[in-house]
């Protein structure tokens, strides 16, 4: 026998041994399978020894420094609001969650397994209802409460493990073509791992309807904020489809599907649902538009728009973003288009002074002088203590 | 032997040797006018990792309970055998706004020192404005620090370390017997910063890179913060 068949037998011995030993005896942490975790019960903390513990030890530092982050939204009001769906959804897990609510325009949210709960204004902006939110945070509630990111962790670690032994024993066994057989190796663990975790997206959403529904809001809700999503994802010129094979999450046709028949199955609910949204996040709602419009998405956030347009919600503020949407854009006829908006807002219920001033400057642009003065002192007397006062009054003077 | 062998054992011995730190400061002495500096020592980062067969990190929670103990304590054996004063740093009550305050001087730091390093460390990234001059601040927010602590200097550290778990140890031995590859095994990084108060200016910054090193228990992890201050301004 020679030198290299001794070392590969030993090589493989040694790993087989490893593995025998049951995987948890390769690793100093105390860990466990991935694929048969018991619920986290409330007041659940995982032991300092165990592999879990280091998950929620760095989470800890992600949640001191979410606490002081400049774009944590402090408004007393929105936070207790939030506080309070997570606690009609999650009842006795309730004291084990503490809610952030942060300015960032995309839509998401995440529960941390050390109960952390991170909700982007951008949630708080596309859902119609409050039961929509709760459909999300419902959904976010299973993956807590099913502890997945711990069954993530172990089950990439167990497939890591397995695709690098695998590779080096090709490697050894003089395989020709051995780092194509590698490649392959890592693409299939990858696929793997993927369907994993839609796998546990589809839990969540099962998990997140039951407790919302239970909770006495709208199931019908759950599957209408995906179709919302959806609506808007397709005014998007860009194509962004995600591809079956790579996705981390079921595609929103699967979920919205799915969602729907459990609704349908279940029924409305005999007493109507909470819905206080629109009016709590009202003091941010011009500010979550403005950054809205920052993105700079402009089919989407046109989309989006309209959508909240036809929600009949404070309409004024919306069209007078819309207006900005067109302006910002500048292109042939925006001017014009943007005008036909601010001029709407400024009919409308909820607009702000700003859409006063913006159809005084379009209109002062285009050398309508007189009709721009008559906006720029009603956007005057709107708002006293304009912080560009100074300047909108060299524009009247000379009247 | 075979030479990627040779080359193995070279990179492990580069990984090894004495040579793991750099530095770069404005001046090679402290502001010793009014006497003994009085130098913040503000608590340090440390995060520990498993490395896993695989090649995971996973964070370890006991092993970083540990180390963050053990890294502070060796910071003040250290500064005290460098005949400076050593100012703890008390934290304000964490609603108060000087809290918000301090908070944002230590974000600022970590900025400034990943930018350091992405942009002083590697010199195809320096900056033409700098003129190769080791030249950053913390800006004179840094102020904020001298008035928490009645102190000359503040010192930053930051560490992380990752150790091989038993199954990589068994992998790694048998992969390099096996096909003659070492696997890499666990890496020590890390900083020390030190800010003059006054100006706000990093007179000194030291990193900290090696394959060896032991944070886990008091005495090694003493023998990585002598390091990591070994070429500290006097």
């Amino acid at each position: 026998m020679s030198r290299a068949d001794l070392s590969r037998r030993a090589f493989t011995a040694g790993l087989c041994g490893c593995g025998l030993m049951g995987l948890g005896a390769c690793t100093a942490h105390q860990t466990g399978s991935a694929y048969d975790l018991a619920d986290a019960t409330p007041g659940y903390r995982p032991d300092p020894k165990t592999d879990e513990a280091g998950i929620w030890q760095s989470l800890d530092k992600v949640e001191a420094e979410m606490r002081t982050a400049g774009n944590r939204v402090r408004d007393k009001a929105i936070n207790d609001y939030m506080t309070d769906i997570l606690c009609r959804l999650a009842s006795s897990y309730c004291p084990d969650l503490r809610t952030y609510v942060l300015r960032i325009p995309s839509f998401n949210a995440g529960m941390y397994p050390n109960g952390m709960t991170a909700i982007n204004t951008g949630l708080l902006l596309r859902a119609r209802s409050e039961s929509q939110v709760a459909a999300v945070l419902g959904h976010e509630f299973g993956h807590f409460r099913r502890r997945h990111s711990l069954a993530r962790m172990r089950d990439m670690r167990v497939k890591s493990d397995i695709v690098t032994v695998l590779s080096v024993g090709v490697a050894a066994a003089g395989v020709p073509g051995a780092g194509g057989i590698n490649n392959s190796l890592m693409l299939g663990a990858n696929a793997t791992v993927l369907a994993f975790s839609r796998e546990h997206e589809r839990e969540a959403d099962s998990i997140g309807f039951e407790v919302m529904a239970a909770a006495g809001y709208d199931p019908f809700e759950a599957g209408a904020i995906w179709k919302r999503l959806m609506d808007i994802e397709e005014a998007s010129e860009e194509d962004n489809r995600p591809d079956v094979f790579t996705s981390t999450h079921p595609l929103p046709e699967e979920r919205e599907e799915t969602l729907r028949k459990k609704a349908e199955a279940l029924g409305r609910p005999a007493l109507a649902a909470p819905n206080r949204l629109h009016e709590i996040i009202a003091p941010i709602r011009g500010l979550m538009l403005a950054d809205e419009v920052n993105l700079g998405t402009f089919k989407r956030s046109e989309k989006l728009f309209d959508l909240l347009i036809a929600d009949g919600f404070n309409i004024g503020e919306v069209l007078y973003h819309k207006g900005e949407l067109y302006r910002r854009r500048n292109r042939e006829g925006d001017e014009a288009l943007a005008l036909g908006f601010y001029h709407q807002a400024v009919e409308a219920r909820g607009a702000p002074p700003e859409a006063l001033r913006q159809v005084g400057m379009v209109r002062w642009r285009r050398g309508d002088r007189e009709a721009a003065r008559e906006y720029l002192r009603r956007y005057l007397n709107a708002k006293p203590d304009a912080f560009d006062r100074d300047m909108i009054q060299s524009y009247l003077k000379g009247a | 032997m075979e030479p990627w062998r040779i080359v193995a054992v070279a990179l492990l011995g580069v990984l090894l040797c004495g040579c793991a730190t750099e530095s770069y400061f404005t001046s090679d002495s402290l502001n010793r006018a009014q006497g003994k500096p009085r130098i913040l020592v503000l608590p340090a980062d440390v995060q520990l990792y498993e490395l896993s067969l695989g090649g995971m990190l996973e964070p370890n929670a006991e092993w970083t309970q540990s180390a963050r103990s053990s890294v502070n304590q060796a910071l003040t054996a250290q500064l005290a055998k460098m005949n400076v004063s050593f100012v703890a740093y008390a934290p304000p009550p964490e609603d108060s706004p000087e809290f918000l305050e301090v908070d944002q001087v230590q974000r600022l730091n970590r900025a400034v020192g990943s930018t350091i390093q992405a942009f002083h460390f590697s010199k195809p990234n320096r900056l033409p404005s700098k003129h190769d001059r080791f030249d950053w601040s913390l800006g004179p927010s840094a102020a904020i620090l001298r008035r928490a602590g009645e102190a000359d200097y503040a010192l930053f550290v930051v560490m992380s370390d990752s150790y091989s778990s038993p199954g990589r140890q068994v992998f790694r031995v048998l992969t390099a017997a096996a096909i003659g590859y070492l696997p890499p095994g666990g890496v020590q990084q890390g900083y020390a910063s030190l800010v003059d108060l006054k100006t706000g200016e990093v007179v000194w910054f030291n990193r900290l890179q090696r394959g060896g090193g032991e944070l886990r228990s008091a005495e090694p992890a003493a023998e990585t913060v002598a390091q990591l201050l070994d070429k500290m301004p006097k």
